[in-house]
């Protein structure tokens, strides 16, 4: 199934589009968009700040950067009657591989034989955390960007399968039921400003359940992902090789293995806003077999105030790993060249399954300024406390040092949001 | 500022102690009333049906309308930015489309006598055959 639906969202669209030659006289166009100008500074020489992990370049000290939430969005959506509809979104931004293919967000269809329930196919929105649907919509949030802490970590923005959604009404409540299967990729960079990156090809399947009830918004999401790609094969090989004069080598073998591994995403979210108070917070447990994931608890909470055309916040998180870090000892007393590529081994395998833990805190004070019809403009300032040993949500200036000394980083946002 | 006195001035005149927006609907829903709860979900884009089952489009001002800020404000108690905060989540979440907008009431009404499954909403005033009123909302400053 995921087969079949990868990679051609748009072809997807023009075979049902034109499969009814009555479609284009009945369609109706609604065509909209929303775009961030963003600059954010950070006063650490050595970790350069980025939105999320698909990022390969950020700010650092004396080197603001525009690059972490500029972006433009654009959108169609077709309808032609109550039931059926569809929609494209495009967005342009700094990518670490940018094609078209990439830049294609949404294109699904949805049919909707009756109020409350829909079914999508296509390419759409990953939906597994609070924001995850419109988390590109600078206008739609409070703060310069999702939180660092938690949505660092969020890679997924979408995947091409299929997803169904049912709507209850409990008294004055409301609760939406989706499931949602599919197929994404992504591919991470492996430092900075590097054109190298890891590409992984994996399979989601999820369970959402969100209750709607009065200025009160509680939600649960279960997603699975299991990876398709192999990585790590180079260094299994080597570490194979080695075992006869190494034997504990073995044991870091299968944490290098990817293929048909699986991590998933335990998350719960809560939301208040009684239109001039709100908090919001989420937490997520991410599991993971797969040693190149990492294993963590990820949250955070922020509570705000509106004062007519302004609103003020406070927000704070953190990410912890949930695993030990790996350290793996070469045996003694072998030939000194033997050694010398045994510790160039063990090193490489350490670097890359702790490379990818995550141990920070933040927290940091923004307001927002509503200051005419569909423009805002943010000023957000945070303080981050990042652990030498789990700096992952950064990149290292300089890939070739180490990171050895615990690590500190103001960083300053200024966006500019508008709807169109 | 001047149009929204104006509108707060036409709504206070209108001959009801309490100022109103008028939710109207075309004469051949089979609706004749709706609650307050059912207006929000309609225009909150939480529901794409009237509660007869039959399909609701709600229409809308063109942003920075006046009366347009009125409305929400007495509907939901959100700002005009935060009613567009609300609707981006929906729109670019793929969720719904964007209500067709309109830049004067008078557009608006002469819609809903064209079409059955609008609904809309408009200062006091008599209105034209072919819409009837299925609620009347007062106004929240």
């Amino acid at each position: 199934m995921s087969f079949i639906l990868r990679r051609y969202p748009t072809l997807l669209i023009c075979i049902l589009m034109f499969s009814s030659p009555h479609v284009w006289a009945e369609l109706e166009h609604r065509f909209s968009g929303f775009a961030t100008f963003g600059l954010a500074f950070n006063d650490n020489p050595l970790l350069a700040f980025r939105r999320d992990v698909t990022q390969n370049d950020g700010a650092y000290k004396d080197n603001a950067s525009w690059k972490n939430d500029s972006l433009v969005g654009l959108q169609w959506q077709g309808h032609w009657s109550p039931e059926w509809e569809a929609a494209v979104q495009l967005v342009a931004k700094d990518r670490f591989k940018n094609t078209l293919e990439n830049s294609i967000e949404w294109a699904f269809i949805r049919y909707r034989p009756v109020d409350g329930f829909d079914v999508r196919l296509g390419r759409m929105g990953a939906d597994v955390f609070m924001l995850s649907e419109y988390r590109q919509v600078g206008y739609a949030m409070p703060w310069a960007r999702p939180p660092h802490d938690y949505y660092g970590i969020a890679s997924l923005y979408n995947f091409d399968g299929i997803d169904m959604n049912k709507r209850f009404v409990l008294g004055d409540a409301m609760l939406n039921v989706k499931a949602f299967f599919g197929n994404s990729g992504e591919e991470y960079p492996v430092g900075f400003q590097t054109e190298l990156g890891t590409k992984f090809d994996f399979d989601l399947l999820g369970l959402t359940t969100s209750l709607d009830w009065n200025y009160w918004k509680l939600r649960y999401t279960y997603a699975q992902v299991t990876v398709n790609s192999d990585q790590g094969r180079e260094l299994r090989t080597a570490l194979q090789q080695l075992t006869n004069v190494w034997p504990a080598a073995v044991e870091a073998i299968p944490d290098l293995q990817t293929r048909n591994k699986k991590f998933d995403y335990s998350q719960v979210g809560f939301n208040y806003d009684n239109n001039t108070w709100w908090l919001q917070s989420e937490f997520v447990r991410l599991r993971s077999d797969v040693g190149l994931v990492s294993d963590g608890e990820h949250f955070y909470a922020s509570a705000g105030r509106r004062v007519g055309n302004l609103g003020f916040y406070v927000l704070g998180g953190y990410a912890e790993p949930q695993s030990e870090m790996v350290n793996l000892s070469v045996p003694m007393g072998l030939p000194a060249p033997l050694a010398a590529q045994l510790n160039l081994i063990a090193a490489a395998t350490e670097r890359s399954l702790n490379g990818v833990r995550i141990k920070q805190h933040s927290y940091g004070v923004g307001t927002r300024w509503d200051f005419a019809s569909k423009m805002a403009l943010k000023f957000q300032l945070e303080q981050f406390e990042i652990d030498k040993t789990g700096t992952n949500l950064w990149l290292r200036i300089d890939n070739t040092t180490e990171i050895t000394e615990n690590q500190q980083a103001t960083v300053v946002s200024v966006t500019l949001d508008v709807l169109f | 500022m001047r149009k929204l006195l104006l509108i707060f001035t036409a709504l206070l005149l209108s001959g009801s102690l309490r100022a109103e927006i008028l939710v109207i609907v075309n004469t051949g829903n089979s609706i004749t009333t709706l609650e307050h709860k059912q207006i929000v979900d309609l225009f909150m884009g939480r529901v794409s049906a009237f509660p007869n089952r039959q399909p609701a489009r709600p229409l809308d001002l063109k942003a920075g309308t006046p009366l347009r800020a009125v409305f929400y404000k007495s509907l939901t108690g959100k700002s005009e930015a935060q009613v567009d905060a609300y609707w981006a989540t929906l729109i670019f979440a793929g969720r719904m489309s964007p209500p067709e907008q309109f830049s004067n009431e008078t557009a608006l009404i002469e819609k809903v006598t064209k079409d059955p499954s609008a609904i809309a909403y408009v200062t006091r005033q008599s209105l034209p055959n072919g819409v009837k009123i299925v609620m009347e909302l007062p106004v929240r400053e």
